[in-house]
């Protein structure tokens, strides 16, 4: 692929006019947890946009319709590839953006561009088609030990059911604790769930997709339909909020169709639960604890009001905030796939976190995705202050 | 001077209108790209449409997220918006009764820009000590300064021959060549204004679109996951 080919190709006319309508204000660097830890404004949500402005003129504009596309200067490509995907995608900058830019999924369609044109992905994240494709998960660890290492021995699973769920591949591989504690709640509300064989629950497609690379994300979304189809399924299940967020929102475009099931967070799931009395919580909890809401699951797809309300429920809790919470929560550090090459970036975004539940004085700090709890935990380790750290259905999955 | 000032003129309208024409291409090309993950694109609704309108002329989503520089940026653009308006009875025949009615506001708005492009600025480098100001932004608000400051000293101290201004832009509005008043203030705030024009930040027209697909994706964005 020549640099002197078009930049557009991959956005939408919507996208093209975001590019437009940045101001340029800077408003979005306050929110940017790359900010946070770089202070680096040469790979802030403004600079990114003006770097792309300036490839679409020199390959699209008045200058390359008369004369021919100008060659761009190669080490800008690298520096634009290298800030688009040191970026975490957590929506943060969207979010403050006067201007009301989605870059949520902005961002994405940038990556998929320098993919398109041999520039990214970045370190290991190019290694992702390779292993979903000869493991069915982007960490390429055994398939055989998806669900084994930590599925209770206790939790029975039916062949069909109305209901699935669907553990995806950070929880069961890097977050089991989480996982574990998902089907013991599940469980414990009583009603019949089935999940795929370890070697038919492939990946959902996110790292895929928030990486830029698009080529294989039909192909593992119609195995993925096919299979919970298959079993009767009605509603799936997932505690992930990376895995919902793709579900719910790109599923159906790559489908090709409305998905003949309903997706669910596990936290909307339980809450009902509560709700209807099938789920009781047995102990209480005299504790201090604070809910990190994770970017995917609150800017992303709007749960924000389950979870609190499920840590409501417990006897005895008080239940802490964030000062950036809800849809203004601030990245982990996990997010975007960054943090497989940015690690370092990533660790001190996790230390934010930790920094301010311990500030505030919780004795635990509740996480509700896989890619948070593997990150924070590691965050965690070296650094001087320290804090329990429990996923919100593992804590739920010892008190009922 | 006037025949330069009137080609100079026009060269920079043909710069402004080449963007948006360019603009427009590039929109077209795409016509067939559907972004990713939307099956159905939907049309706003009536009261959407509405809430946008609110957010395009009271800047809500800055509100929400700095209300402190919003202040300095929404007094900045109502009073050029104001100062703009008032300067069309230099390019009218005759300036009708509104236009005559807006006047006293139009004068008063223009000792306001000035104040609230040095609000803005003072905002961003010394409260906030912002770590990014575009150099793209930096030079348009200096060119909004000399602007305002160059034609304060015209309506104050340095006045220049009105009729002779007028006559100029009439002639300069039907192509004709005529010579250039003379007043250098009036030269260099006239150049100003077309550089001005060349440079016109575009997201003027892109924002209006995003913050309606803005406005659209936080109504959805509740029933994503809740969807009855």
């Amino acid at each position: 692929m020549k640099d002197k080919d078009t930049f557009i190709s991959c956005l939408s006319q919507k996208q093209l006019l975001e590019l437009d309508a940045c101001t340029q204000c800077g408003e979005c660097l306050k929110r940017c947890p790359v900010q946070d830890v770089t202070g680096d404004p040469s790979v802030s949500p403004p600079e990114k946009i003006r770097m792309f402005r300036e490839f679409i003129k020199a390959t699209d504009g008045l200058k390359s319709t008369l004369f021919g596309p100008s060659e761009i200067d190669r080490k800008l490509l690298e520096d634009f590839t290298k800030a688009v995907f040191e970026c975490t995608t957590c929506g943060g900058c969207g979010r403050a953006c006067p201007a009301g830019i989605f870059t949520e999924r902005l961002w994405p369609m940038l990556r998929k561009e320098m993919v398109r044109r041999g520039l990214g992905p970045i370190g290991p994240q190019a290694n992702t088609p390779g292993a979903i494709e000869r493991t069915g998960n982007p960490y390429e660890k055994p398939t055989a030990e998806r669900y084994s290492p930590w599925f209770p021995a206790e939790v029975r699973v039916a062949e069909k059911a109305d209901i699935a769920y669907y553990a995806g591949c950070t929880g069961a591989y890097l977050a089991q604790p989480m996982v574990r504690g998902d089907v013991r709640v599940l469980s414990a509300i009583g009603e019949q769930f089935t999940m795929l064989p370890p070697e038919e629950e492939v990946c959902c497609g996110f790292p895929l997709f928030i990486t830029g690379q698009h080529d294989m994300l039909k192909n593992l979304v119609n195995r993925l339909v096919k299979a919970y189809v298959d079993r009767g399924v009605k509603m799936l299940l997932c505690s992930c909020p990376c895995c919902v967020n793709i579900m719910v929102k790109d599923w159906p475009s790559l489908y090709g169709k409305p998905l003949p099931f309903k997706i669910r967070h596990l936290s909307q799931y339980v809450e009902d639960a509560l709700k209807k009395g099938k789920l009781h919580i047995k102990k209480g909890l005299k504790e201090r604890i604070i809910y990190h809401d994770p970017c995917y699951l609150s800017r992303g797809v709007g749960i924000i009001a389950e979870p609190r309300f499920i840590l409501s429920q417990i006897p005895g809790i008080q239940l802490l905030e964030f000062e950036r919470h809800g849809l203004d929560s601030r990245c982990c550090g996990a997010g975007g796939a960054a943090r497989k090459v940015f690690h370092e970036n990533a660790v001190a975004m996790g230390r934010l976190t930790i920094d301010e539940a311990v500030a505030r004085k919780a004795d635990k700090l509740i996480l509700s995705c896989p890619a948070c709890y593997e990150k924070v935990n590691e965050a965690m380790q070296g650094h001087d202050k320290q804090i329990k750290i429990v996923d919100i259905m593992e804590l739920l999955s010892e008190l009922i | 001077m006037g025949t330069i000032l009137i080609i100079f003129a026009y060269l920079c309208y043909a710069i402004f209108l080449w963007r948006i024409v360019w603009r427009i291409v590039l929109l077209l090309k795409l016509s067939g790209h559907t972004e990713h993950g939307a099956l159905q694109p939907r049309k706003a609704s009536l009261l959407e449409i509405l809430k946008t309108g609110r957010d395009i002329i009271f800047f809500t989503r800055l509100l929400r997220s700095n209300p402190l520089l919003w202040i300095g940026e929404w007094v900045f653009h109502m009073s050029f918006i104001l100062v703009l308006v008032r300067h069309l009875r230099y390019v009218l025949d005759t300036a009708p009764h509104w236009l005559m009615n807006l006047q006293f506001a139009g004068m008063l708005a223009g000792y306001v820009l000035p104040v609230a492009l040095v609000y803005v600025v003072a905002i961003k480098l010394w409260v906030e000590k912002t770590r990014y100001f575009s150099s793209g932004n930096f030079f348009l608000l200096s060119l909004l300064f000399l602007l305002s400051v160059t034609g304060l000293i015209m309506k104050n101290f340095i006045h220049p021959d009105i009729i002779s201004i007028k006559n100029f832009i009439s002639n300069a509005l039907a192509f004709r060549f005529a010579t250039a008043p003379e007043s250098y203030l009036f030269v260099v705030h006239f150049i100003a204004a077309f550089v001005f024009l060349a440079y016109l930040p575009t997201h003027i027209f892109a924002a209006p679109f995003t913050l309606l697909e803005a406005r659209k994706r936080e109504e959805e964005h509740g029933g994503i996951m809740h969807e009855r």
